[in-house]
């Protein structure tokens, strides 16, 4: 097993874009790190891909974007890359964050039979709030920057050493801090307005799996 | 008749409570930011989106009367303040 970590990170329509460039930083702290990022960005977000790469390179630690239900995550175009009862053997041994709606429900159970060392990720669907005003630049979006940074902390403190149960703990902790600041007189109003998808995410966020597991 | 009657009774007092709910999403909504947009699983609304699917009472509508519904149950619940003095 390598410390590689495999990032898919499809950007075919307007969230899976943001996405796309949020998880450029997860990508730069891996690089500052020394570990070895296998990017599969836009089209090259696909099952072939996806396969040959985690069977060559064994990464550790998989981070999926894209959409998804209860039984797939996707990655180009919205075609499965991981399916229950399909293919989700190629996650065992490895540590594995679903940015994606409701892949913790089935999906992410089954992994962990399976042999999936550990599996964060959400029971209902995922949620981002965003400002009109900042679809061309979505790096600038102050609103989908307290959704996205959160959910970042997960793969960044794994990368940094820390056990998946701390990651996931420092995740939570950070949506409650920009919950609480979302409530705030501080925040602007398309801020405040989003509070409630923040919520939902933070509420069902789970990690499945072995709490202790490190890359 | 007396049973059929509750029934009845039960029955419209769950059609006014959705109706109430509906309403007060809505009223939420209306008064939120232009600016918003919110991603939902593999669709983004803008906030006349939203209106109108909560309007139609379809999927995505019943989902943002969903979240929203229990964001406010979870707040009357105090449940932030439970996670702040966690």
């Amino acid at each position: 097993m390598n410390r590689a970590i495999l990032v898919t990170r499809p950007n075919h329509d307007l969230i899976t874009t943001y996405l796309f460039q949020w998880s450029q930083h997860v990508i730069s702290v891996a690089n500052k790190k020394g570990i070895k990022v296998l990017d599969l960005s836009g089209k090259k977000a696909n099952e072939t891909t996806f396969t040959s790469y985690i069977v060559k390179n064994e990464p550790i630690l998989v981070f999926l974007n894209g959409h998804g239900n209860e039984d797939v995550v996707t990655g180009y175009d919205n075609k499965p890359l991981i399916t229950a009862n399909k293919n989700e053997k190629l996650l065992e041994e490895k540590i594995v964050y679903a940015r994606s709606c409701d892949a913790a429900k089935n999906l992410g159970q089954l992994c962990i039979k399976k042999n999936t060392l550990a599996f964060i990720g959400y029971k209902r669907k995922y949620a981002i709030g965003y400002s009109q005003s900042s679809i061309t630049k979505p790096l600038r979006d102050e609103v989908a920057k307290l959704f996205i940074t959160p959910s970042n902390l997960v793969p960044i403190s794994l990368l940094k050493g820390n056990t998946a149960k701390d990651a996931y703990r420092k995740s939570q902790e950070s949506m409650i801090r920009n919950f609480s600041f979302m409530v705030s007189t501080r925040a602007t109003q398309t801020q405040r307005d989003a509070a409630p998808y923040l919520w939902i995410n933070r509420k069902y966020q789970v990690i499945l799996g072995d709490e202790n597991a490190r890359i | 008749m007396k049973k059929q009657n509750n029934k009845k009774f039960i029955q419209s007092t769950d059609s006014e409570l959705q109706n109430d709910i509906k309403k007060l999403v809505l009223a939420r909504i209306q008064t939120a930011s232009d600016d918003l947009r919110i991603a939902i699983g593999s669709s983004e609304y803008t906030k006349e989106e939203m209106i109108k699917n909560i309007e139609e009472e379809n999927e995505v509508g019943k989902e943002i009367i969903d979240i929203q519904m229990e964001y406010l149950r979870d707040m009357a619940q105090g449940a932030i303040y439970k996670l702040f003095n966690e």
